[in-house]
């Protein structure tokens, strides 16, 4: 009688084997170079919802999420939002937040696109970024678009924070015209 | 239907969904999705038109074509309408192009001069009480603001932008 037997190299395997060992390290040490990246996106991301406002929000609630926001910042950050304004205090991040937040009934913030590098030392990165703000006054929707430059900071937690924020003037207004409203 | 019947019409169907050669026909619908990524988000990419200011040539709402390569091969020219990129192609700015390098530009009662000569504009409804004294525009750079000159001039998105912010133009 013919006996059927299955014979399976060492080498058949090993080939999968090494293919799967390969994509693993792989697959490990893009993980672990983009984990910077994605905590630092996630954070944005968050920030993003927080500043959000819905319609008919608790002022409370609106309260709490501005100083949620500051967490997201360094004791002193250098905040540089055109010639004649800028923010060195958590506390006055806070006040801006609830103002801006105020002025309108809801605010939609849409993170569109980012640009980020990270400093070979992974604890700063610098970070360029396009806000859509699609907000509600009055019943009126309206949308505004800005570009801004964030410098992150890792603390001793391993927490990324922004120690530094400007508007970038892609379209560079008349000096004569003063700011837009 | 008879099994046989239930076979051939079942093979058809295969071979309208894949062709009588399956890896053949997915080798070609990666190369045409992969081009098609390509094209749309490098050459031709659709862009949704937000907001007011390009009224009444572009409505909000509305869809169009841009041309990412427009300006390969030529500078933009005056009364162009171009798109500006700010960090990536996500969300960009649509205005026109009004003054070019070097040139001196002011608005004088919501008419515009180009080199201290009055310039028609065609493209402007209505009236206007736009004002800005004259500007020199720098080299590399061009001067840029929305066709919808009903919007008062403090609460409009205009001024000068850098070449290598200019991303490509409409095509449709």
């Amino acid at each position: 009688m013919l006996k059927k037997t299955i014979h399976i190299k060492p080498l058949d395997l090993q080939v999968p084997l090494w293919i799967l060992l390969v994509l693993a390290l792989g697959l490990s040490v893009y993980a672990w170079t983009s984990r910077d990246s994605w905590l630092i996106h996630h954070r944005l991301s968050k920030m993003a919802s927080l500043v959000s406002k819905n319609a008919g929000e608790n002022v409370l609630v609106g309260l709490v999420r501005a100083k949620e926001v500051v967490g997201f910042f360094t004791e002193h950050p250098a905040i540089s939002l055109g010639p004649t304004a800028s923010i060195s205090d958590r506390d006055e991040i806070s006040a801006a937040i609830h103002q801006l937040r105020s002025g309108v009934d809801t605010l939609k913030i849409n993170v569109r696109d980012t640009k980020l590098n990270i400093a070979p030392n992974r604890t700063e990165a610098v970070m360029n970024v396009t806000v859509e703000g699609v907000f509600t006054v009055g019943g009126e929707t309206d949308n505004d678009l800005r570009e801004f430059q964030l410098d992150w900071v890792k603390n001793s937690d391993g927490e990324w924070l922004i120690q530094g924020a400007k508007s970038i003037q892609t379209i560079q207004r008349p000096p004569a015209l003063g700011r837009a409203f | 239907m008879t099994p046989n019947q239930q076979f051939t019409s079942r093979n058809r169907l295969r071979e309208l969904l894949v062709g009588k050669h399956p890896s053949r026909t997915l080798r070609r619908a990666i190369v045409l999705a992969v081009l098609a990524y390509v094209i749309a988000r490098y050459v031709f990419l659709p862009v949704h038109v937000q907001g007011m200011s390009m009224l009444p040539t572009f409505k909000d709402g509305t869809i169009h074509v841009a041309n990412l390569l427009k300006y390969t091969w030529h500078e933009p020219r005056r009364g162009d309408i171009v798109l500006i990129s700010l960090t990536g192609t996500r969300a960009l700015y649509l205005k026109r192009i009004l003054g070019l390098p070097g040139e001196t530009i002011e608005f004088r009662n919501g008419e515009l001069l180009v080199n201290g000569e009055p310039l028609a504009e065609p493209y402007v409804k209505g009236t206007n009480s736009w004002d800005m004294p004259r500007m020199t525009i720098l080299p590399r750079e061009y001067f840029v603001a929305g066709d919808n000159r009903s919007i008062p001039i403090n609460l409009h998105t205009l001024g000068t932008v850098d070449r290598t912010k200019i991303a490509g133009g409409i095509l449709f």
